[in-house]
């Protein structure tokens, strides 16, 4: 009491003294079990009934969520593992299927993408490594897709030429490369035609024969001859009375064969 | 003054949920605040209703109890609502003498204390002094001497400003001491 004058201790001392009243036991019991029944209830503030709410059903609200998650793990797996045994059997034989899980991964990869593609819901799923994998399955496929597939056009064409060519050359019809088709006739206006090294040049030198003159077709088979023949040839004109003739192969063998030592009959 | 946890930390142990701080607080009070309202109510039977009625009160708001105060204030603050309560609804005449009378008024309408003291000479004589106090008067007695409470929990617990609470408690004392000095004299 911050007042003394109001506190009187023998005052105090005598109304201490005065016999001591109190409850009844029974009562006090009523209101204890009240107290209890009370918190027992919990009917207390908002906040109070939030988190003790909260601390009710923590445990088993986690539990409940633990058990779902992994229910939904082992049928997605169970799933998973199903479609690659439907799919091993008629992809590939038994023997080859794949038996390790690194094996059949590639496998795997390709089937989750055959299905990505044909199950386009099912592709926004939080499955993203699935969905980067088949990239490792398109080398073990291809092998067998280029033994199957034609080879492209364009290349059949090159081939086809190229044996085309070949079968003439060996049957003669292409002169070679070093004897160009010269006219006895006109020999200043057939040059000699430069090594052909490409098959554009073959194919212009193709057009060329075609267009030759008869009678460069008929000395076509000179161009086989060798020197020896050729200027025996020369002595058969000039037997025959075939003068510009056997003058003309001359001129022409001269200057294929330049360094050819001239027989001292023709030399002349 | 008791050891151990304050009552305001066994009210917040109570209010979340711990039914033994209750226990703890109800053996501690429970013979202030039944006296206190025995001698105001005059009768036993009212005073155990009133009892019951104060803590199931209190139980039922321990969820808004805040230590803004000391828990004592707190609990009689119920009390003195409750009992008002019950004057209202008895239309007693202690309700209609509850304002303040002058100190003329009291002395010339209740009987002397000293003169009963001197009568009786025991205790209940003083208990008998309590009662012929003005309501008023022996209400801040009461809380005084059975909640410990100060003048301004007092104030505060029976509605007025401090220095009317002054004056009640004052005026009380003085004529119980009345009442004690007597036996002395005899």
């Amino acid at each position: 009491m911050s007042d003394p004058e109001l506190r009187d201790p023998r005052l105090d001392q005598a109304y201490r003294e005065l016999p001591s009243e109190e409850p009844p036991s029974e009562l006090d019991e009523r209101i204890r079990a009240a107290a209890r029944r009370a918190v027992g209830a919990r009917p207390q503030s908002l906040e109070a009934r939030e988190r003790s709410w909260a601390a009710r059903w923590r445990v088993p609200l986690s539990l409940a969520a633990s058990v779902v998650v992994v229910v939904t793990l082992t049928l997605m797996m169970q799933e998973e593992e199903r479609r690659v045994l439907d799919v091993a059997p008629a992809g590939a034989p038994a023997p080859s299927a794949p038996t390790s899980r690194e094996d059949r991964a590639p496998a795997r990869a390709a089937e989750e993408a055959k299905r990505m593609d044909t199950e386009p819901s099912r592709a926004a799923k939080p499955a993203a490594p699935r969905v980067a994998s088949p990239a490792p399955a398109e080398p073990q496929r291809a092998p067998a897709a280029d033994a199957a597939a034609p080879p492209p056009p364009q290349l059949e064409k090159l081939e086809a030429r190229q044996q085309r060519l070949e079968e003439r050359k060996a049957a003669g019809v292409l002169p070679p490369p070093t004897i160009a088709p010269a006219p006895a006739a006109k020999p200043a206006a057939s040059p000699p035609a430069a090594a052909p090294s490409g098959a554009s040049d073959s194919l212009s030198r193709e057009r060329a024969v075609g267009e030759r003159p008869a009678r460069a077709m008929r000395s076509a088979p000179q161009v086989a001859r060798s020197p020896e023949e050729w200027i025996e040839e020369i002595r058969r004109l000039k037997a025959q009375g075939r003068d510009a003739d056997a003058a003309a192969e001359l001129a022409e063998f001269r200057r294929l064969h330049p360094e050819y030592p001239l027989p001292v009959d023709l030399a002349r | 003054m008791s050891t151990g946890p304050s009552d305001e930390e066994l009210m917040l142990a109570y209010r979340a949920g711990e039914a033994s701080a209750f226990d703890a607080l109800y053996a501690r009070h429970r013979g202030g605040v039944f006296r206190y309202l025995r001698r105001q109510a005059g009768s036993a039977a009212v005073a155990e209703d009133l009892f019951q009625d104060v803590w199931l009160r209190l139980i039922d708001a321990r969820g808004s109890y805040e230590p803004r105060a000391r828990f004592a204030t707190w609990l009689f603050t119920i009390a003195h609502n409750r009992l008002m309560d019950h004057f209202r609804a008895r239309a007693r005449a202690a309700l209609v003498s509850y304002d303040d009378h002058p100190i003329d008024d009291v002395a010339a309408d209740t009987p002397r204390p000293d003169e009963s003291l001197a009568r009786k000479q025991d205790a209940a004589q003083l208990l008998g002094a309590i009662d012929s106090l003005p309501a008023a008067q022996r209400e801040a007695f009461l809380l005084q001497q059975e909640g410990e409470l100060s003048l301004e929990d007092i104030a505060a617990v029976t509605g007025v400003n401090r220095e009317t609470a002054k004056s009640r408690l004052r005026y009380a004392m003085a004529k119980l001491r009345a009442e004690l000095r007597e036996p002395e004299r005899t």
